[in-house]
């Protein structure tokens, strides 16, 4: 036992010594949690959309509705409305020109051209500028009608500020009870990303840490350990260890580094900790069995990083698994990353105990204990071909 | 009492080794005479204009950052001649090869290689050279041939022409069968021998070997020492550098002892030994009236110096053969009784030491 | 030059046999955009779709009955509007058979009409997106008429307005009210779709991977011994490089295009006119190769140099779009503009969108802009390989 505990502690020293990892296991984590959360964050909102036009009380009136409505509003030129347009930074363009401005000074007609893109929000900020345009008017209107029936304009206009502040306007109370809305409502910016990531991060580093299986076995290193008084089975037992011990280094890190920076909630701790430790269970035995199968460490290198990559995206580690349709998200569950998520989002939102998670739990053993037992069978035949 | 000498072999000429070589290439199994012969043939064809030296090197300069690598060298190699730099580690030698070959830049100084200027860009000159690099410079991917190809188009070579000489090459350094085989699944020695080969390929006028030998199993080392004396003796030049004394002696004509960067002398082997001034060592190890027999010995004639410890006596002298019985009959008569006499005539490592202070070998 | 395309063939045949070019330039950025397109690309689909409302509107109120109308005038995709008992509607929504229950209470148009609050309850389902937020719009708009209507007549009241003339004046005001037309201008189209971004995206990333494998070859003949005897053959030393950077352009343009070829292929997208592309290709190769040649200057081991390409390919890729569109906007879009990357994805999408070798005048210019500053760079920048 003390062998394999002294094969791992020099694994995770390897590991943590290795100053290429500084940069991918410390500070790539962390770099893309705060980039897909601020990106998701800000695109928060009804939409956007781009005005050009000259200053005019038409285009102050406009941008003012409409950003009552809640929609971003750019002010630029004309060609950089094009050009946002299609960069896919708007949703929709309005151009005011000077034509329109003075119509609307005038109190006569007026005519706004749209440009739309091809966005997804594209219709409904659409929508909001039609009902922001009918809005526009409306008090000049008030006026002429109470000056036709015979008030004093003046007279005319104070009233109607008078009812206005007086009368309560209708509104709409809009519940959302989207089963995904709900899901996500309470979450803060960056929790949604955070435990996705740490999955990803968690398999690819495992991952990575199959090259340096190839190496041990390519340096002789492997040769001179069973050289020692250390059996075969121990030796294994230290490298699977090992590689468990640096996978679930580097996912409490990316827990507590995104708890301190963007105080992502992570829930019940022991439970997420378990969570954690079972999934890097499943990544240690995957890179045991890479490292194993695979001589050459660039090929290894590449295969690693493809697959580990492949997974966390069909396993829900990019796109949340809520916004999978309904069959792709049944598949999803052939990978690990699936089934983490999973307890990770009942802990996190639904601050679920160890009975909630079982299932998961379960099946993320079972599939630790199949690549375990695999990846130590290879291990095992790879130490033949070390000496 | 057992009398002790480490023979030492005679200077050879270059005629001696020529009549060894021959006796020796029946039996060697990487010598291949018609390869020697036809690359000392090919090799005698000067490449430029008429030329004395194969090889000028004058006053060469090299730094890296304060450490003045190469500090002044100049040197030269004659068509057909075998030249030694022996110098240990650290001494300067693969930076001279590096600027010999035109791998890098002199500070300061020239090179030329049959009659026409050496250096990083000059794409004539490197064709009169063929390299061989302390650091194996294989293709591990490419198959023995597949290397052997690449080089030689890169020389300039093609088609049958080269096709038939990566045979002789393959040949010549008992690679034939494996010629199909990534290099990745060689052995250690098998990479070196290709190593050479490669070199050879385009039958230079001055092959440069830069301590071949190292790291080599004794086997696989003889047989290097081998196909360098029957390249050597059909007439190819060769710039040879090693730390290794018996080496320099058993293969170069000239040897030159590099040293921090600088020549500290340079000669054929016998020159080099006069330096300590011909002088042997004589020991006598044994029991009894020591200091007595040293004090005997101190009178004869033969002895220049004699230095005592607790269970010896070095002498030097001045012949050694000849002053042995006398020495020997002085201490046994005034009550040494000795146990072992070892006769050391002077060696490279003498004069290294004599003339650095150092030891060669580190 | 002869010796040149020897070093090249060789480079070329060493590196596809040992197999990582292919592995780490095709398979992976193809398996990669296969599962991105099916997980992302499902979620971005623009067409509207139908919708299907459970409104329960009190009997006898014209004001409410606005709202039903006006929605069923919305003309962009269709609404279904089924008046139902405010119990009925929350359970429709609750079971999915509607998206949205609008229960408006009783009194509603004398709440309005007198300025006391009015509050309608809409209660949103699964399944609710744009199409719902567009119906929510609508309604609002109906809601300021009403009070507008409501505000001006109340006005009227105070100003002495005669009764009779009171009624008038809601039409009046709204007849009066200036009209704001919107018409429609030329809808831009310089997008790629999401699939298209992320076919662009995942080949501009994995481009620089490969190209590495060229000119990072530099470092690895150093340490593999074989540079030394490269520098002793008969030929000008910067063939050496010159066969490194032309080996890695070669595997950058062959690759991309396979990339782009097969992606457009397999996901319907088209990027446009094949001479455009082929020049932003180009282009692109021509800046993730001369990055390469900064890395191996300054880079002492292979692993060095390995590491520092994929943090540098990882970055510019993140910030070029290859995994989810980057948007910023200010300095920081400006910053991300001058990435190579971006700008070929930029590049792409003007050609997908019809345009041809005149319009990617600026995505070209920035690509070989970037190439000739770090090939200006790699010249400058000291070269801390080349200690023998």
């Amino acid at each position: 036992m003390r062998a394999a505990l002294a094969i791992a502690g020099v694994e995770l020293r390897r590991f943590l010594r290795d100053r290429s990892n500084i940069f991918f296991v410390f500070i790539f984590p962390l770099l893309l949690v705060l980039v897909i959360g601020s990106q998701f964050a800000g695109g928060g909102g009804n939409g956007r959309i781009a005005i050009a036009g000259d200053d005019s009380a038409l285009r102050t009136a406009v941008a003012s509705a409409l950003e009552n409505d809640g929609v971003t509003v750019s002010l630029t030129g004309a060609d950089a409305v094009r050009e946002l347009l299609a960069r896919g930074r708007s949703d929709v363009g309005l151009v005011i020109s000077p034509t329109a401005a003075a119509a609307f000074d005038a109190g006569d007609g007026v005519v706004l051209e749209t440009i739309t893109g091809s966005q997804q929000g594209t219709q409904a900020v659409l929508q909001r500028v039609r009902t922001a345009a009918a809005g526009l008017a409306v008090e000049k209107g008030q006026v002429a009608a109470l000056v036709g029936a015979g008030v004093g304009e003046s007279q005319a206009s104070a009233a109607l500020a008078d009812v206005s502040g007086s009368m309560t306007r209708p509104s709409l109370a809009v519940v959302d009870i989207d089963r995904i809305a709900q899901e996500f409502s309470g979450l803060g910016t960056f929790d949604l990303g955070a435990a996705g990531e740490t999955l990803l991060f968690v398999f690819l580093a495992s991952l990575a840490g199959s090259s340096t299986l190839i190496q041990t076995r390519r340096l002789g290193v492997m040769a001179r350990t069973l050289a020692a008084p250390v059996s075969a089975r121990q030796a294994i037992a230290g490298q699977s260890l090992g590689r468990l011990t640096i996978a679930v280094f580097q996912g409490a890190y990316i827990m507590l580094a995104t708890s301190v920076l963007f105080r992502v909630s992570w829930g019940n701790l022991w439970l997420s900790l378990l969570v954690l430790a079972t999934f890097s269970a499943v990544a240690a035995g995957a890179a045991m069995l890479v490292g194993s199968l695979i001589d050459n460490d660039g090929a290894a290198s590449g295969i690693g990083v493809g697959l580990g990559l492949v997974l966390a995206a069909l396993g829900g580690s990019m796109l949340p698994l809520e916004l999978f349709p309904d069959t792709l998200r049944t598949i999803a569950h052939i990978t690990p990353h699936a089934w983490a998520y999973d307890a990770f989002a009942k802990i996190q939102r639904h601050d679920a105990g160890l009975v909630d998670i079982l299932p998961q739990l379960g099946v993320l053993a079972a599939m630790a204990a199949v690549l375990l037992v695999a990846g130590t069978w290879t291990l095992r035949r790879s130490m033949a071909r070390a000496l | 009492m057992r009398a002790r000498e480490r023979a030492r072999k005679p200077p050879r000429t270059r005629h001696d080794r020529c009549q060894t070589d021959r006796a020796q290439r029946h039996q060697s199994t990487t010598g291949g005479q018609a390869l020697s012969t036809q690359v000392a043939a090919e090799s005698a064809h000067p490449t430029g204009p008429g030329y004395e030296h194969v090889l000028v090197a004058r006053d060469l300069v090299r730094r890296y950052g304060d450490l003045t690598a190469v500090d002044g060298v100049s040197f030269h190699i004659d068509p057909g001649e075998t030249y030694g730099l022996l110098g240990p580690n650290g001494a300067g030698k693969t930076t001279t090869i590096s600027i010999v070959a035109g791998l890098i830049p002199a500070h300061a100084g020239t090179v030329t290689v049959a009659g026409r200027p050496m250096g990083p860009g000059e794409v004539v000159g490197k064709r009169s050279i063929g390299l061989v690099p302390q650091d194996l410079a294989i293709y591990p991917e490419l198959t023995a041939r597949e290397n052997l190809a690449f080089f030689g188009r890169l020389q300039g070579m093609r088609g049958k022409p080269l096709a038939r000489r990566i045979d002789e090459v393959l040949d010549l350094i008992a690679l034939s069968d494996r010629a199909k085989d990534a290099t990745k699944e060689f052995s250690g020695g098998m990479k070196r021998r290709l190593n050479i080969g490669i070199g050879l390929l385009h039958a230079p006028t001055l092959l440069i070997l830069d301590e071949p030998t190292v790291g080599v199993d004794p086997q696989s080392r003889n047989a290097i020492l081998e196909s360098v004396e029957a390249l050597s003796g059909g007439g190819m030049a060769v710039l040879y550098t090693t730390h290794y004394m018996e080496e320099a002696e058993r293969l170069c004509d000239r040897i030159a002892i590099i040293d921090s960067g600088r020549i500290q002398a340079e000669g054929t082997r016998s020159e080099l030994i006069t330096l300590t001034g011909g002088l042997d060592y004589i020991r006598l190890t044994g029991e009894g009236k020591i200091a007595d027999a040293a004090t005997a010995l101190r009178e004869l004639a033969s002895v220049v110096q004699v230095v005592a410890d607790r269970h010896a006596l070095t002498l030097t002298v001045r012949e050694a053969p000849t002053a042995v019985p006398g020495i020997v009959t002085t201490a046994t008569a005034t009550g040494m009784t000795l146990s072992e006499v070892e006769i050391v005539r002077p060696d490279l490592e003498s004069v290294f030491l004599h003339l650095t202070g150092k030891a060669l070998r580190d | 030059m002869r010796q040149l395309w020897t070093m090249t063939a060789s480079d070329l045949r060493q590196r596809v046999r040992d197999k990582s070019v292919i592995i780490f330039g095709l398979v992976v950025p193809l398996a990669l955009m296969f599962v991105f397109n099916l997980t992302i690309g499902s979620t971005n689909d623009i067409t509207l779709k139908p919708l299907t409302i459970g409104a329960s509107v009190p009997a006898d109120d014209a004001l409410a009955a606005t709202l039903v109308t006006a929605l069923a005038q919305v003309d962009s995709f269709a609404i279904t509007v089924d008046e139902v008992s405010a119990d009925e509607a929350g359970a429709r929504v609750r079971s999915g058979k509607a998206q949205l229950a609008v229960v408006v209470p009783d009194g509603f148009g004398d709440a309005v009409r007198q300025g006391r609050p009015a509050v309608i309850d809409v209660t949103e389902g699964d399944g609710s997106g744009v199409e719902t937020d567009i119906a929510l719009s609508v309604m609002q708009g109906v809601l300021d008429h009403l009070s507008a209507s409501a505000v001006v007549i109340n006005a009227g009241v105070q100003t002495g307005v005669a009764r009779d003339r009171l009624g008038a004046l809601a039409e009046q005001a709204a007849t009066a009210t200036p009209t704001v037309t919107l018409t429609e201008g030329q809808a831009s189209t310089e997008q790629l779709s999401t699939s298209g971004a992320l076919v662009a995206g995942q080949a501009g990333l994995f481009l620089l991977f490969t190209v590495g494998f060229g000119v990072l070859g530099l470092v690895a003949e150093r340490e593999q011994g074989t540079m030394a005897r490269l520098r002793s053959m008969p030929m000008r030393p910067g063939l050496i490089v010159a066969a490194k950077g032309l080996v890695g352009y070669i595997l950058g343009v062959v690759a991309t295009s396979v990339l782009l070829t097969v992606g457009s292929m397999f996901f319907d997208v088209s990027f446009g006119s094949p001479i455009a592309i082929a020049a932003l290709v180009l282009c692109a190769v021509a800046a993730a190769t001369s990055l390469m040649f900064i890395i191996a200057r300054v880079a002492r081991t292979a692993e060095q140099a390995s590491i520092a390409q994929s943090i540098l390919a990882l970055v510019l890729g993140l910030a070029g779009g290859a995994f989810f569109p980057l948007a910023a906007t200010g300095l920081a879009g400006r910053l991300l503009d001058l990435n190579p990357i971006a700008a070929f994805t930029r590049g792409l999408g003007i050609t997908a969108g019809g345009g041809g070798l005149a319009d990617i005048g600026v995505p070209v210019a920035i690509m070989l802009g970037f190439a000739v500053i770090c090939l200006a760079l790699s010249r400058l920048v000291p070269d801390r390989g080349r200690e023998l």
